[in-house]
């Protein structure tokens, strides 16, 4: 995309154009609307930051590879095909622009710590009794998490950040479906011995 | 087990970003869109006066080619061992005729047709600059989408 000073995106009012779908958005930025774009960014960084924080150990490293991912998107947004759902697409660039990152750098690093899980817990366990050990369980998942493979890492992230299907997370790994569910299914059997091998 | 892993994975802990996050990707993906703009007006502006510098030169060529003609004709008339000679004996003052002379011819050049000449050389000169800095710009690794 270059950087046009006009639009020529339908005008629509600024409230109304809010409320339009990521993929009206997409097509809209795809007119040289600069705006509609920034409000993709607006409804998606912080979703696609997770995404991100998943695959990778670090959070500035998940940053720059989030800025990375909408730079590339937007520089090669007519490559999107408006029949195809823009988020997935967008997520496929990140895992693209993860992996980049991640052949740079070492995979693993164990030097950022997980925020508060507290906060999180809150709207998945209301009885106390089971909090404490499941704030244990959760931090010790999100260290386990970290010591797995980039690829299986990529998998949960796709799966459970993003909440893709199988079919979208083939598509966005580039991988046959077989191949996509014997990595998950490998990732949680290793999470399991991790968190197993902790526990003794 | 593995509806709780799913469970527990579908609820980790997250690690927010900063705060500013949305800004600074906003403002990056700003600042490309108006570096990319200002390189393309810096190519529009080379090959502008790749054209105008070509136009120059073919305005100017069959004066050019004729004052040539005649420099080669005037230097072949003289005795080139007798140049080497003198360059030999007296370097500096040699060097120092040679010098007036260019700038003579380049004098006569500069008057009439021959500063359209010049005109045409300074126009390819920065037709050149200007593409190749934007061709080292862009060259600089640029980040794939697929």
């Amino acid at each position: 995309m270059d950087g046009e000073t006009f639009s020529l995106a339908p005008r629509i009012p600024i409230g109304a154009v809010a409320e339009l779908s990521d993929d009206e958005l997409a097509r809209r930025a795809l007119h040289d609307d600069p705006e509609s774009f920034n409000l993709l960014i607006e409804r998606h960084a912080h979703p696609l930051y997770r995404v991100v924080r998943r695959m990778c150990s670090d959070r500035a490293e998940a940053e720059a590879i989030t800025q990375e991912a909408f730079l590339r998107a937007w520089q090669h947004l007519r490559q999107w095909q408006p029949e195809r759902p823009f988020r997935p697409w967008l997520v496929q660039i990140a895992v693209n622009a993860a992996r980049d990152a991640l052949k740079k750098s070492s995979p693993l690093d164990f030097a950022d710590l997980p925020g508060d899980p507290a906060q999180t817990l809150a709207a998945v366990q209301p009885g106390p009794e089971e909090m404490v050990e499941q704030l244990e369980t959760l931090a010790q998942l999100t260290t386990a998490i970290e010591q797995l493979p980039v690829p299986y890492r990529m998998a949960l992230a796709l799966r459970f950040q993003a909440e893709m299907s199988y079919e979208e997370m083939a598509q966005t790994l580039n991988l046959p479906l077989n191949t996509v569910r014997t990595q998950l299914r490998r990732a949680k059997q290793r999470l399991r011995e991790l968190l197993e091998a902790a526990n003794e | 087990m593995s509806d709780r892993m799913d469970d527990w994975l579908s609820h980790l802990p997250a690690d927010p970003p900063r705060p500013d996050l949305t800004a600074r990707i906003t403002a990056a993906v700003a600042r490309y869109r108006r570096d990319r703009a200002m390189w393309r007006h810096i190519g529009v502006w080379a090959f502008a006066c790749a054209l105008a510098g070509a136009a120059c030169l073919v305005v100017s060529s069959p004066h050019v080619l004729a004052s040539l003609t005649q420099a080669l004709s005037a230097l072949e008339a003289k005795d080139v061992s007798l140049l080497l000679n003198a360059l030999a004996n007296s370097p500096l003052e040699t060097l120092a005729a040679w010098l007036d002379s260019g700038l003579t011819w380049q004098a006569a050049e500069v008057e009439g047709t021959g500063i359209v000449f010049m005109l045409g050389v300074a126009l390819l000169a920065c037709a050149a600059f200007g593409e190749l800095a934007r061709m080292l710009r862009t060259g600089a690794p640029a980040p794939t989408a697929e």
